[in-house]
């Protein structure tokens, strides 16, 4: 199968910084050496395998020393455009402006905080048409630091990890001679080449049919570099196997980098460490990198839990769960969990109408909601769109859970074509999205829903952010849009966009006034006023003046802001807010950050716990415990439970913070005279998380609604830690106390 | 599942299992839309269509529900097969691997899935004879100790697609008609084009 007629050898050069750089006989930096017909494997129509050849290291164009030997680049081949794709010989005025477009981009990001900076280009969705996106999300997702001093190291030893994991990721057993091919032994080199031959199949199969309609993905090179990264990253990290869908999320990621690279900086002015991370000819290292660090996050929602779910119940051993509810069968996936979450409790707070219906339906989350999460929305928009909206999904933290309230907004918008079908037409609806659907406005809907002070899209809610940043952001609803036949206005197929917005006013009018939600961002301001001020990072304070921003734009949002308000008076208000703002900001950042972490940590302990057996009964219970008291400490900082309905309970200085900082929400409690009996007490808090005690709700059955903080804070009737009967401190209540 | 709905005579519900890449995702669009795309994406996750149809004098909706071939974890499972009045079980002739799983889809449509519910072994891809793996006598042997029918397919030349459809609505409603005897007045089931129920001869003078 390998063709070995046709190989040339290529010149190797050692750059200033002692990186090889290949050089191809045409004087092109070939990014990568994708020889197309040794390592394709044959698929006859349909995919189906003719046979496989994983000729998996011929491509190994660029090791670190030694020759450069590489694949077919046979007579013509390097002068083929198509085989650079998407590297295209660009004009001498392309060239000019992408040195401009580079130059600004860097002076930019000379000055101030980096990170801050491209977070808020990332979420006003204003790195679409600068050349920063793949810098910008290496560093949401970590892969650079915000030191760029530090960036060449890093990057040169991620390439090289790629590398190594790639050598080791090939098993040859014709090497290993102590195996033998009719070997049984599980563990023998052979039997490992014969899963991995199963492996390529599965991978091969996929990547074969990733964006069939994008040229870029039909282009070989692509596609062998997808083949080899997807394996090599199934093969080094144990954690999760190779899944469907994995192959979509790199796939995004590498035609975000080859649209980079298609801006790479040609000229020398522009630094090292720049010119080095966006290298094109690294797109198959740097797609490993981005790619890994982004399955540390998702890669929970691939985990199947199948295995274990159907071994127990094959075998019907019950293992009991802490924090289980009843009747629930262990196996509810990471997965799972988020989407009862997202239907279950986010929609039924922000839309409790379309909450119910669905629930009515017995639509399940999972029908709809696995692709979306998995591939994070990728299939629901166009490429385009889908990079603007993972730039502000990873612009809000590593924890990706802005991914929540996208769905949310997301069923919002197609609240009209769910309510009053039927559960056949609305899992259809669902699950063929509307693709033409304006993606900022799902995103900036997500946003506000996430942070009330963002200003909602659909402008219901006034807006409390500078006015500076509203001209940016928002955009005029869209003219209607008729996804059906135009015969009757009242066709219930019929999609409307104007529909959707005019429902959402007329309801956040209502919600406005009994909800307590939406006085949130009152609340957080006299929070963050009574609080003693944090400490800020530099570039919050400094001026909120973007170069990148074309200058009608400019020019236009400086207009809006002068009609809009009087500038002297209200300038140092709006400086105020807007440092405010971005304090808030700041901190929430900070602790969606923790709380990721937090989260993974006790994943990962709670894991080990379940196959660890314990001494005692008692340690056990205790370890039990504390596990619950994290997860609770980590749902106060998520915001999704109140420091008050913790079973940890408050002390006198909490108690009295929370008065003083919110005394409406306090009195609420201390207000209501009849203290509940205690058959009418709503359990409110299983042992262990709220999100546990969510997710055991049984999706299926629909009985029991799941209870949620900002429910309890609204309906529930008085908690008994805030009753102010009571002495302080207060002793805390334990946490098996609700546990039946 | 088998409803009486106002608007239609009936809505059923069928699903569509197998290995990933046997073609159930074709299978679907040809049934449903007439539609055959050989670079369709990889189904995350679970696709739904619906078509309906016309048997006797009854007008029927089918819910057709196609999962990913890899997608086999309790969360989805559950909401996969309630309610599923039927079954496909569709593996690539040309695979013999896909054919190997079929016990283990057997398995877990009988673990999930309502008690007694008929299921159909469909061969998809017959197009692609020259690359065979399973032969016909080893399917049909298969099919005939789990009691199950067997047809094969071929999603690329919209052969025997109807066929296997119909072929397991019509097992659907005559195992229906027996519980509810009110539906019986559809009975006996006639299908427009009843010369294609002969599939089984059919594939054997292609092959």
């Amino acid at each position: 199968m390998v063709d070995s007629t046709n190989k040339s050898h290529k010149q190797l050069h050692v750059s200033s910084t002692g990186n090889a750089v290949l050089f191809t006989n045409t004087g092109i930096p070939s990014p990568i050496d994708l020889s197309s017909s040794q390592e394709h494997c044959p698929t006859d129509r349909q995919g189906s395998p003719i046979h496989i050849t994983k000729n998996f290291n011929s491509s190994t164009e660029r090791p670190i020393n030694g020759t450069i030997e590489t694949g077919e680049q046979g007579e013509g081949g390097d002068c083929n455009e198509d085989q650079y794709y998407p590297f295209p010989v660009k004009s001498e005025a392309c060239i000019e402006k992408i040195k401009q477009d580079w130059t600004r981009a860097v002076e930019y990001l000379q000055e101030g905080d980096i990170l801050s900076k491209l977070r808020e280009m990332a979420l006003h969705g204003e790195l679409e048409s600068q050349p920063l996106r793949g810098i910008a999300w290496r560093l949401f997702l970590g892969t650079l630091p915000t030191a760029t001093e530090d960036w060449i190291d890093i990057v040169n030893k991620q390439r090289e990890k790629y590398n190594s994991d790639k050598n080791k990721a090939d098993i040859d057993p014709h090497k290993n001679a102590s195996s033998h091919p009719l070997s049984n032994e599980s563990n023998s080199a052979w039997n490992q080449f014969f899963l991995d031959q199963d492996l390529w199949l599965i991978v091969d199969q996929d990547v074969s049919r990733t964006w069939p309609e994008e040229r870029i993905f039909t282009n070989e090179r692509i596609r062998n570099i997808m083949r080899r990264v997807l394996f090599t990253y199934a093969k080094s990290q144990s954690k999760v196997d190779y899944r469907q869908g994995m192959h979509e999320l790199l796939a995004n990621i590498i035609y975000m980098m080859c649209r980079e690279h298609e801006r790479c900086p040609v000229s020398q002015e522009i630094p090292e460490y720049i010119r080095h991370v966006v290298d094109p000819s690294y797109l198959e290292e740097d797609a490993y990198t981005l790619f890994s660090e982004l399955m540390e996050y998702c890669d929970i929602w691939y985990d199947g839990g199948h295995e274990e779910a159907t071994f127990k119940a094959r075998t019907n051993i019950r293992i009991e769960t802490p924090f289980e509810k009843e009747g629930v069968v262990l196996g509810l996936t990471a997965l799972s969990k988020k989407l009862n979450k997202i239907q279950g409790t986010l929609l039924k707070k922000h839309d409790p109408e379309l909450s119910e219906y669905m629930d009515s339906l017995e639509l399940s989350p999972q029908v709809y909601g696995i692709r979306w999460i998995r591939l994070l929305f990728g299939r629901e928009f166009i490429l385009k769109d889908i990079l603007l909206l993972w730039d502000a999904l990873f612009a809000q933290g590593t924890s990706l859970d802005l991914i929540d309230y996208i769905a949310i907004a997301i069923l919002m918008a197609m609240k009209n074509s769910i309510i009053d079908h039927d559960q056949g037409d609305c899992l259809l609806r669902l699950m063929k999205y509307p693709q033409d659907f304006p993606v900022r406005d799902i995103i900036n809907h997500a946003l506000h829903l996430k942070h009330p002070s963002w200003p909602n899209p659909y402008g219901s809610i006034k807006p409390v952010i500078s006015s500076e940043k509203l001209s940016t952001l928002s955009s005029p609803p869209r003219e209607q849009i008729d996804y059906a036949n135009n015969n009757s206005t009242e066709d219930p197929s019929k999609w409307s966009k104007m529909k959707v917005n005019q429902n959402w006013k007329s309801k956040s009018l209502r919600s406005n006034t009994i909800q307590v939600t939406n006085t949130q961002p009152l609340s957080i301001r006299s929070k963050i006023q009574s609080l003693p001020r944090p400490r800020v990072p530099k570039s919050a304070h400094t001026q909120l003046s973007n170069p990148l921003s074309s200058p009608k734009k400019q020019s236009e949002s400086s207009l809006t802001g002068s009609n809009s308000q009087n500038p002297v008076a209200t300038k140092t208000a709006d400086d105020q807010i807007s440092n405010l703002e971005k304090e808030i900001e700041f901190l929430r950042v900070k602790s969606d950050y923790c709380v990721g972490k937090l989260t993974a940590y006790v994943d990962h302990l709670q894991d080990i716990m379940y196959q660890s057996t314990f001494a005692t009964k008692e340690s056990e219970d205790l370890a039990y415990l504390a596990i619950a008291g994290i997860k609770q400490v980590r749902d106060v900082l998520k915001g999704q439970l109140e420091l008050g309905d913790s079973s940890f309970g408050l002390d006198s200085n909490m108690y009295h913070y929370l008065r003083e900082s919110n005394p409406n929400l306090v009195e609420d409690h201390i207000s209501k005279d009849s203290p509940p009996s205690d058959q009418d007490k709503p359990p409110r808090y299983r042992l262990g998380s709220k999100e546990l005690e969510e997710d055991s709700v049984d999706l299926f059955t629909n009985t029991s609604p799941p209870i949620s903080a900002e429910m309890v804070e609204i309906h529930s009737p008085p908690d008994p830690l805030l009753d102010s009967s009571q002495d302080f401190p207060l002793s805390p209540s334990h946490p098996l106390e609700y546990i039946d | 599942m088998v409803t009486i709905d106002e608007e239609f005579d009936m809505v059923i519900k069928l699903v569509l299992i197998g290995d990933t890449g046997v073609g159930k995702s074709n299978l679907l669009s040809r049934y449903t839309r007439d539609e055959f795309n050989s670079e369709s994406k990889t189904t995350i996750g679970v696709d739904f269509a619906t078509r309906t149809i016309q048997i006797g004098k009854k007008k029927m909706k089918t819910q057709i529900w196609d999962t990913a071939g890899q997608e086999r974890y309790r969360a989805m499972t559950n909401a996969y097969y309630r309610g599923a009045a039927g079954a496909l079980i569709v593996f690539d002739i040309c695979s013999l691997n896909s054919f190997d799983s079929i016990g283990r889809w057997l398995q877990e449509i009988r673990e999930y899935g309502d008690p007694g519910v008929p299921i159909v072994l469909v061969g998809n891809k017959f197009d692609l004879k020259h690359l065979r793996q399973v032969p016909i006598s080893t399917a049909e042997l298969f099919a005939h100790e789990n009691s199950l029918k067997y047809i094969e397919t071929s999603a690329l030349l919209n052969s025997n697609v109807e066929s296997a459809f119909q072929f397991l609505i019509t097992e659907i409603i005559n195992s229906f008609s027996q519980v509810h005897k009110d539906i019986q007045e559809c009975t006996p089931l006639t299908f427009e084009d009843r010369s294609d129920l002969s599939f089984r001869r059919k594939c054997c003078v292609i092959n």
